[in-house]
């Protein structure tokens, strides 16, 4: 089952190993597995990002894990959205949209999945959903403009008219702001306000105030969802539900998860002097220059020094001095994983979870696997009879 | 997109039936508009100018329906 992808020039080649053979029986397999799997971490810079490496596994587990981390562990985000009041130039759609893909500081384990099989509100309780609420308001513009711009491009002569009572002296004002200049003062005009994800409230349901440790909030507070003018008004309440990344986008716990095959630098003769430091230049960071011993007329050669920095760009393969000197290649059973969270939980939560997820399906087809056994057993029973 | 929904519990329906409609004033002939730029509420007849009797910009807005609307978050 092992081998090794060779990269050339163009393509690759897969040579496999004679060593390594898939075992019969499963016994066998998993002393294997227990023996030779290796978990380490290259990197954990912060909460939201883990590289870490998998040896001796399968691409069909290393893929699995993938997958799972990206559209099967569960969390909560804006689903439904109730919309009392918009009077800002975004529209509906468009708001409830960017609602939804705000993260969630929620703990999905304190939630229930909601079930779509009940229809309507009845189904919405405070173990499946957390409700949000925002209001906001821009403040009224003050009755004398004093950015008039050049915006107003005539004054009408029935201006006066326009303007009843009180209102003349405004028109008259206004009239003779625009004559005076068409300045125009649009780059920090008064009165916009910003909306941001933080201006959501969230508002306990139920016995949700004393049930949940965590208390509900968003990840990131600066998201701008939209800027409101003088006047304008949004009034809404959003109800959050749990789910999976296979649903929507939204519910996705990473940013990315993706895995590669570690890269293995091997060179087939020594490269010294020139050739080894254009090497160096062309494979940045995987080569080290190393003073040379015991060869007449050389200074100094290259070393392979960091594998994990190899891009497999082929770049050497333009020299025909370092073409048939370096050989480039990636070992399918030794993975490489970057996961990035959004925020809504840890690296380290979602590849446990995920973990779990996975054992979880593995016991599911176990049981059907069974299921059916004891099916055809007692067919088998009943013919006999 | 039409996943906007209009909800027709008894509650909204009540909340419309007793509250002043917006998109008519009280008095005959009027209509109510929001002035797009400082979001002065003006009441314009037909033969009106379009214009806000507060800031003189020209664009207005109809106003919006006091009903609630659902939304997906889709």
């Amino acid at each position: 089952m092992s081998g090794m992808y060779e990269v050339r020039e163009s393509g690759i080649t897969y040579s496999p190993s004679i060593q390594n053979q898939a075992t019969a029986n499963k016994e066998e397999f998993i002393k294997k597995f227990k023996t030779n799997f290796t978990y380490s971490v290259l990197s954990h810079p912060n909460p939201n990002e883990l590289v870490f490496s998998l040896q001796n596994v399968d691409v069909s587990f290393a893929n699995a894990l993938r997958r799972i981390m990206i559209s099967e562990v569960p969390t909560v985000a804006i689903e439904i959205v109730y919309i009392d009041n918009n009077t800002s130039i975004t529209h509906d759609e468009v708001l409830s949209h960017r609602l939804g893909l705000i993260p969630l500081d929620i703990d999905p384990d304190e939630f229930e999945e909601y079930d779509s099989r009940v229809t309507g509100d009845e189904g919405t309780n405070d173990f499946n959903t957390a409700v949000f609420k925002l209001d906001v308001t821009c403040g009224s513009r003050p009755a004398t403009r004093s950015d008039l711009d050049s915006r107003v491009l005539e004054v009408p002569p029935d201006l006066e008219a326009v303007g009843k009572d009180d209102n003349v002296a405004l028109a008259k004002d206004i009239a003779h702001k625009h004559q005076g200049r068409g300045k125009s003062t649009l780059p920090n005009r008064p009165h916009t306000r910003h909306v941001y994800a933080r201006d959501l409230v969230w508002c306990p349901e139920g016995g949700q105030g004393t049930r949940l440790k965590r208390k509900p909030k968003v990840v990131h507070g600066d998201i701008l969802l939209t800027k409101l003018r003088a006047n304008q008004r949004i009034t809404l309440t959003c109800h959050a539900r749990k789910s999976t990344g296979k649903d929507h986008a939204k519910y996705s716990p990473v940013a990315t998860a993706s895995y590669r095959m570690k890269p293995v630098v091997g060179l087939r003769e020594r490269v010294f002097d020139e050739d080894a430091d254009r090497l160096a230049v062309l494979e940045p960071g995987v080569f080290k220059i190393v003073p040379c011993t015991g060869v007449a007329g050389k200074n100094r050669e290259a070393k392979v020094h960091n594998e994990y920095a190899c891009t497999m760009s082929r770049n050497f393969m333009r020299d025909p001095v370092l073409k048939e000197a370096v050989i480039i290649s990636r070992d399918p059973r030794h993975f490489i994983f970057s996961v990035e969270t959004v925020g809504m939980m840890t690296a380290v939560e979602v590849l446990i979870k995920s973990l779990q997820v996975l054992k979880g399906k593995g016991e599911k087809l176990k049981e059907e696997i069974q299921a059916v056994k004891l099916g055809r057993e007692m067919g088998e029973s009943m013919d006999e009879e | 997109m039409d996943n906007a929904m209009q909800v027709d519990n008894t509650a909204s329906l009540a909340a419309t039936s007793t509250a002043i409609n917006p998109l008519k004033s009280r008095e005959k002939g009027f209509c109510e508009y929001r002035c797009g730029d400082c979001g002065h509420i003006n009441s314009l007849k037909l033969q009106d100018a379009i214009r806000c009797r507060q800031c003189g910009f020209r664009v207005l807005y109809k106003i919006r329906t006091n009903r609630m609307v659902q939304f997906e978050a889709r």
